[in-house]
């Protein structure tokens, strides 16, 4: 775009034509007073307060008016100084002046302007006797989170903009008349009983005190807060948040104003669902289990004194692959890294994994095969911006990585498709250009299904598949004898409409591919995730900004625990064990000999080996397996096996009550790390908070425990391990503490301190040379429904919650959105067993069973059943794995349902 | 002038129906254009005509239409604005009610030259007798083939739907009126883009007054040239003035653009009782009040601007001589301040400011300094707010202010003589 000069204050300055008079000032930093303006908002023009001169125009608005050639803009003449202050004296004019106990002090613009203007009381405020206003006060109208005064609004417009442009809500809007005008929330009822979705993000873009957080009330105004930045503790978004704590404890959280994946918007688990931090069921004591299997309190030096006994012992014994370690995709990056150090140079085994085992170890496999890098292809801000077909497929990021939903439907209104591929219909489903609902399980028959129609058509793209691709003749012929008519029957889609998918997504110019667990969990999630890799492969949709398999992470650091080697099969950066290569590197950068070669066993492995009396020791750092794998109750059985166990986590969990020693850790508000996101950006928190009572951070137990081993660790703070990842992973290399205190967000590959980080994966070439095409065929899940158990569960989440509930369960508010536990049944099978909305049912497998409330919704196919897997979901689940990454199949088994009485 | 345009056969009951419509010459206006022109014959045409805007801003019709881009691959749309809200002003209801096929044949023209294929029929809610007649009115011209696909035989596919809005007065501004058809809370949006580039659902639409759009088969029966030889050289046509307030007979009344306001007055039977002309607005509230000393004005755009006022919607609304201007306007701002839609501060809290004052000085608390006041917080609205409702509302306080200060003075002072009225 060609630039055009304007002038501004007698200074000639150069800008883009599609710029404001408003922006142009802003780059310029000539301060203009603005209250409706928001740099992620569309235009309001509501305020009137930015006021500017322009000639041959006179006193205009500066956020609606766009630059011309020539134009002569003049900022603060006396008149515009005037016409401003008549403005802020018009706002102020039914304003409650109460700024001396007012919340927002002191962060208020109006306040502000007020103070730079010289205002201390409106001209207009005389009148006010003859004010027939019929605004009504609804402060507190039983909504969980929000308060709205709207006394203090000023309607400037911004909160109802953010529900509906960013979040996609609507659940704010202007209701009435002039000056009876009042922001209304669905027929001006309460906000809990609209489509909010409780994400706070009316409040942060407020600019008054008119909408505030319940659980920052009477804490404290904003001079008095300490500012510290972190990442939400939750989902792989990872939004970069603003913390404020006063007095050791957080008021509120807020979205870091430039977050480059949130943009400065949260979520509601990553706004309100803190109150964990503060719970008095924190663990403040290394606890050891006493003969009356009571848990007592001892010293931290006696705890890991008996840790190194007993895995010395057991290491003597049963020999270093007797004991195991599992990590946890909620610690910081230092932590896992050094988490898996311990054990393979200290224990000396490879038995070391962590959860992500249980949600993208498929992506993993799937993607390291296949690509060579195992890493979302694309950046968020790509996906909003560049992307012009989105498939989305078995995730429901508006539940579960909601800011990603943001972005997703912010790209729909700019105009990319959007194909939607789930058993179950999730609300983008409404967005979406074409939403297809394939039985559950039958994923890979689908996928070659579209790319049949694909290289039937000739959508392929030859030139793409010849520079690049390996396999393809092979992938042809295994093609050729796929039928359509069949994939048809298994998966109940119509060929047609698989073609329409086909057609979108290969006329794409950038096309991405996003999915999640809905793809991963299943004896054949590594097939899944292959047959999307080789639809982008043959269409050559990767390899370029917006183009690429795009895997959705579930928990803050799926992405930076698996890249740290916290895996069984993988040291740091995806270097494989087995290689002597890998072991040299080790031993040298380590300082250590005999580094163990062998595979280790993965998370399910690991407890099979519990349950066979092959392990005999197991450390736990974070993560409540006992109720996150399935079959709860072989689980227990296993726990209850082991000679050792010891679990390092902030609460009590149901695991750790099977353990012989609990140590207290540190949360993250509570210290240092780097979280890497979904898409592969690293992002450092800092400390907010002391933790409660003896807890120390991960890093800390572990380095202490190591020198009780007689290793010399002497990592001062997290940053020395930060250091030292630099060194070990090469795509690591150029992330260093340095940046990071600079503001840099970078993402991996960054392979020295020069690069810029890496947007886009595999431009150019792939890690393994070429692209690598599988020939896949259909698997059926392992256990299909049976007489005895007819329906098929299905599990997944919901957007106030999260796991097992031991952090959001322990907010008010969440307590209260979520309510009693539920599944979701098509209303014909609730009309077949007779159970109503809200009524109970109970749903048994093989394994166990359960007794909820039921939802009834036509977005669940008839004969399944969707349990959100907060409740307790893992009593029903079945244990059979992917052979290859060790998934266990949570998406699919056989159940039964029934009236509850 | 006694041969009227538009209301040249409303007051024969049977017109509304379609077959006394067509024994009238209607619908030749419709077959003439679509076998005879092109469109941009037709947008040439109505140029020519010098045919301006009847909702109160008189732009340029053809002009207007011409904005449309033709070349994108997005549906056009026109929109009759039929909200006819300004105070005063109810001249669209007389064309709806007396003549809805002159306006359908007008939309269905207008559609062809401007490329629509679909047209709305904004009307106010208040108007339920009007959509009747409207939705009675279109299913007749359905059933002749008037609308529907390929109509007349002549290739145009074109589709008209009634949309009766809710009540409020900024639904007539044209881009709230807008949102209101897609659903939303009607409020103005932002222009640019102007409705022509990017109006209803986000596609090129036009907006039309009623009376602009009754013009157009007229335009094509007769011809430009003759259109343009009605009126003055830059106000050419008809005008239908409503004429309300202390006459003795008010009512519509059709005369040619530039006649004075003293014919009007003389047509509507004089002032009431004998009285005499104290104020008048010469289009609507929306435009600065004049005095006796303009009855010889000509009614037309420019004349009317000449002397600081405006043509607006072409509502009268006569004072007499023992009319108070101070509750007059008072009344008028309080239409405003309830039908200011709230978006911008200057409008929404500024006419409720200028309304508080004048409640003072109803009151009898006002104070000398009021008057300043008054126009002070005029100033302060004016040029400032987001759409033009909030520059109307100190239209009737600057312009009464004006020419009546002294009885502004008198009343504060208690000693004003009409101050019951
Ligand atoms: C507050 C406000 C109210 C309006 N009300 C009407 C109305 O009721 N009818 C109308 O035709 N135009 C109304 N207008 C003018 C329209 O915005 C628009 O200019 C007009 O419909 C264009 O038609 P025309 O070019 O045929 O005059 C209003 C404008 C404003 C600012
Ligand atoms: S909390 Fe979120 S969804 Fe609810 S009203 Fe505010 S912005 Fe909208
Ligand atoms: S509540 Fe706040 S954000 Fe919403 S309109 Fe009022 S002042 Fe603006
Ligand atoms: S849970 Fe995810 S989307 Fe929500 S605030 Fe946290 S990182 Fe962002
Ligand atoms: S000027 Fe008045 S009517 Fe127009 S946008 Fe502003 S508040 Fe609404
Ligand atoms: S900031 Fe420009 S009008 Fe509000």
């Amino acid at each position: 775009m060609d630039e055009i000069k304007i002038s501004i204050n007698g200074n000639e300055i150069k800008c883009r034509p599609d710029s404001t008079v408003f922006n142009v000032c802003k780059q310029q930093e000539i301060e203009i007073p603005s209250l409706c303006y928001h740099p992620e908002l569309s235009i309001t023009g509501a305020c009137r307060l930015c006021l500017v001169d322009i000639e041959g125009k006179g006193i205009t608005t500066s956020c609606t008016e766009f630059v011309r050639e020539g134009m002569k803009v003049v900022t603060s003449t006396k008149d515009v100084i005037n016409a401003r202050k008549v403005i802020l004296n018009l706002l102020l004019s039914d304003h409650p002046y109460d700024c001396m106990t007012c919340e927002k002090s002191g962060d208020c613009l109006l306040e502000k302007y007020a103070y730079e203007y010289g205002i201390k009381k409106s001209i207009y405020k005389d009148y006010h006797k003859y004010q027939k206003s019929q605004i009504q006060i609804k402060e507190k109208d039983g909504t969980p989170f929000v308060i709205r005064d709207y006394e203090k609004c000023i309607l400037c417009g911004r909160c109802g903009k953010v529900c509906e442009e960013v979040v996609g809500a609507k659940a704010l809007a202007v209701g009435y008349r002039g000056v009876n005008s009042q922001v209304i929330s669905g027929l001006d009822g309460p906000l809990k009983n609209t489509d909010c979705v409780f994400c706070g993000n009316c409040i942060e873009v407020c600019p008054v005190g008119a909408l505030r957080e319940i659980q920052a009330e009477k804490k404290g105004r904003t001079w008095e807060f300490k500012k510290v930045y972190s990442v939400c503790p939750y989902c792989g978004a990872g939004c970069s948040t603003e913390v404020f704590v006063k007095d050791n404890k957080i008021v509120k959280i807020s979205g870091m104003e430039n977050g480059p994946s949130n943009r400065g918007w949260l979520c509601v688990k990553g706004k309100f669902a803190f109150d964990y931090v503060s719970s008095p069921d924190r663990l403040k004591k290394p606890l050891l289990k006493n003969k009356k299997s009571e848990f007592e309190e001892i010293e931290w030096d006696t705890a890991l004194n008996i840790i190194f006994e007993n895995f010395s012992e057991l290491k003597k014994k049963y020999g270093p692959d007797s004991i195991t370690g599992l990590g946890s995709a909620r610690a910081p990056n230092e932590e896992n890294y050094l988490f898996q150090k311990f054990f393979r140079q200290i224990i000396k085994t490879n038995n070391v994994d962590h959860c992500a085992r249980l949600c993208h170890s498929a992506t993993v496999a799937g993607l390291y095969h296949s690509l060579g890098t195992a890493g979302m292809s694309i950046s968020l801000d790509e996906l909003e911006n560049i992307s012009d077909c989105i498939l989305v497929t078995g995730t429901n990021p508006t539940e579960a990585q909601p800011i990603t939903s943001y972005r997703i439907e912010k790209a729909v209104r700019r105009g990319a498709k959007l194909i939607v591929i789930d058993p179950r219909r999730t609300k983008l489903a409404d967005k979406a250009d074409i939403y297809i609902q394939p039985k559950p399980g039958t994923d890979v028959i689908l996928y070659n299904a579209i790319a049949k129609i694909i290289l039937d058509e000739n959508l392929h793209n030859e030139k793409f598949i010849k520079e690049r691709v390996e396999g393809f003749e092979e992938y042809k012929k295994f093609m050729e004898t796929f039928s359509l008519k069949e994939a048809e029957r298994v998966t109940g889609v119509p060929t047609e409409n698989l073609r329409k998918v086909a057609l979108i997504y290969t006329s794409a110019t950038s096309a991405a591919i996003l999915w999640a667990l809905g793809i991963t969990e299943y004896v054949c999630g590594t097939h899944n995730v292959l047959t999307l890799a080789n639809l982008a492969l043959i269409t050559g949709q990767i390899g370029k900004p917006g183009a690429g398999p795009a895997p959705l992470r579930g928990q803050n650091n799926v992405q930076g625990a698996c890249d740290m080697g916290a895996l069984y099969d993988f040291y740091p950066g995806y270097q494989r064990p087995d290689a002597p290569e890998t072991i040299k590197k080790f031993e040298s950068l380590w300082g250590e000999t005999g580094l163990s070669m062998k595979t280790g066993l993965s998370v399910l492995e690991s407890f099979g080996a519990a349950y066979e009396g092959k392990i005999k020791g197991m450390y736990i750092m974070g993560g409540d397996f006992l109720v996150t794998c399935p079959d709860t109750n072989y689980l227990a059985k296993a726990l209850e096996n082991l000679e050792f166990f010891v679990v390092q986590d902030i609460f009590l969990t149901e695991t750790a009550q099977y353990a012989d020693l609990i140590l207290p850790a540190a949360c993250s508000y509570e210290k240092e790390g780097t979280f890497t996101n979904t898409e592969r950006r690293v992002q450092p928190a800092f400390k907010c908070v002391e933790p409660p009572g003896e807890a120390k951070a991960d890093w800390e137990i572990l380095t202490l425990l190591a020198n009780k081993f007689g290793y010399k660790w002497d990592y001062k703070n997290v940053w020395d391990i930060t250091k030292e990842i630099n060194k070990c992973i090469p795509s690591y290399a150029g992330i260093t503490p340095q940046r990071l205190f600079k503001g840099e967000r970078l993402q991996w590959p960054c392979p020295d301190e020069k690069h810029p980080g890496t947007p886009t994966l595999h431009v150019g070439s792939f890690k393994i040379g070429k692209g690598k095409l599988s020939c896949l065929p259909y698997q059926e899940p392992y256990e299909l429904p049976s007489p005895q158990y007819p329906y098929v569960l299905t599990t997944g989440r919901i957007l106030s919650e999260y796991h097992l509930r031991s952090m959001t369960g322990r907010t008010d508010g969440i307590k209260e959105i979520t309510g009693e536990p539920f599944c979701f049944i098509n209303p014909k099978d609730a009309e077949k067993l007779k159970i109503e909305e809200g009524g109970h049912l109970e749903i048994s497998t093989k394994r166990g069973k359960l007794v909820l409330s039921a939802k009834i919704s036509p977005d669940i196919q008839e004969n399944i059943v969707y349990l959100p897997l907060h409740f307790g979901a893992n009593i029903l689940t079945h244990r059979r794995i992917d052979p290859i990454a060790k998934i266990p199949e949570y998406k699919f088994c056989a159940c039964n349902i029934k009236k509850s009485e | 002038m006694d041969e009227k345009i538009i209301l040249k056969y409303t007051d024969i009951p049977e017109q509304k129906n379609i077959d006394t419509y067509i024994k009238n010459g209607g619908y030749k206006a419709l077959q003439r254009a679509l076998s005879e022109y092109k469109p941009d014959e037709i947008i040439h045409l109505v140029d020519k005509s010098g045919l301006r805007g009847r909702g109160g801003a008189g732009f340029p019709t053809g002009k207007k239409w011409s904005f449309i881009p033709q070349n994108i691959p997005l549906p056009k749309y026109l929109v009759c604005n039929t909200d006819e809200g300004e105070p005063g002003t109810f001249k669209d209801r007389e064309i709806i009610e007396g003549d809805p096929h002159l306006v359908i044949e007008g939309i269905a023209i207008s559609s062809y030259a401007i490329g629509a294929h679909k047209a709305y029929i904004y009307i106010r809610g208040e108007f339920a007798k009007g959509a009747e007649i409207l939705t009675r009115a279109i299913n007749q011209a359905k059933e002749k083939g008037f609308i529907g696909e390929n109509i007349l035989g002549l290739g145009f596919d074109f589709d008209i739907d009634v949309y009766r809005g809710a009540g409020a007065y900024i639904c007539g501004e044209e881009t709230a009126l807008l949102d209101s058809i897609e659903g939303k809370r009607a409020m103005p949006r932002l222009k640019p883009p102007h409705p022509v580039a990017k109006g209803l659902y986000s596609s090129p639409t036009v907006i039309n007054n009623v009376e602009t759009l009754a013009n157009v088969p007229r335009i094509i029966e007769n011809s430009a040239e003759w259109f343009a030889g009605i009126g003055t050289p830059h106000s050419t046509g008809t005008k239908i003035f409503c004429i309300s307030g202390d006459v003795n007979n008010p009512g519509v009344y059709e005369v040619p653009m530039g006649t004075p306001l003293k014919e009007l007055l003389e047509m509507a039977g004089g002032i009431k009782d004998g009285k005499k002309l104290k104020a008048f607005f010469p289009g609507g509230p929306s435009t600065p009040i004049l005095t006796s000393a303009h009855l010889n004005v000509g009614m037309d755009f420019e004349s009317l601007k000449k002397i600081g006022s405006m043509l607006g919607s072409g509502a009268i609304i006569v004072l007499d001589e023992d009319r108070s201007i101070i509750k007059t306007v008072a009344r008028l701002t309080e239409f405003y301040r309830n039908e200011s839609c709230g978006k911008c501060s200057p409008c929404r809290e500024g006419t409720d400011w200028l309304l508080k004052v004048y409640q003072r000085i109803i009151d009898n608390k006002g104070k000398k300094e009021d008057i300043d006041l008054l126009l002070n917080i005029c100033e302060d609205i004016y040029g400032t707010t987001f759409c033009p409702l909030g520059d109307a509302a100190t239209m009737p306080v600057i312009s009464s202010i004006k020419y009546f200060r002294k009885e502004y003075e008198e009343y504060i002072n208690g000693k004003c003589s009409n101050i019951n009225n």
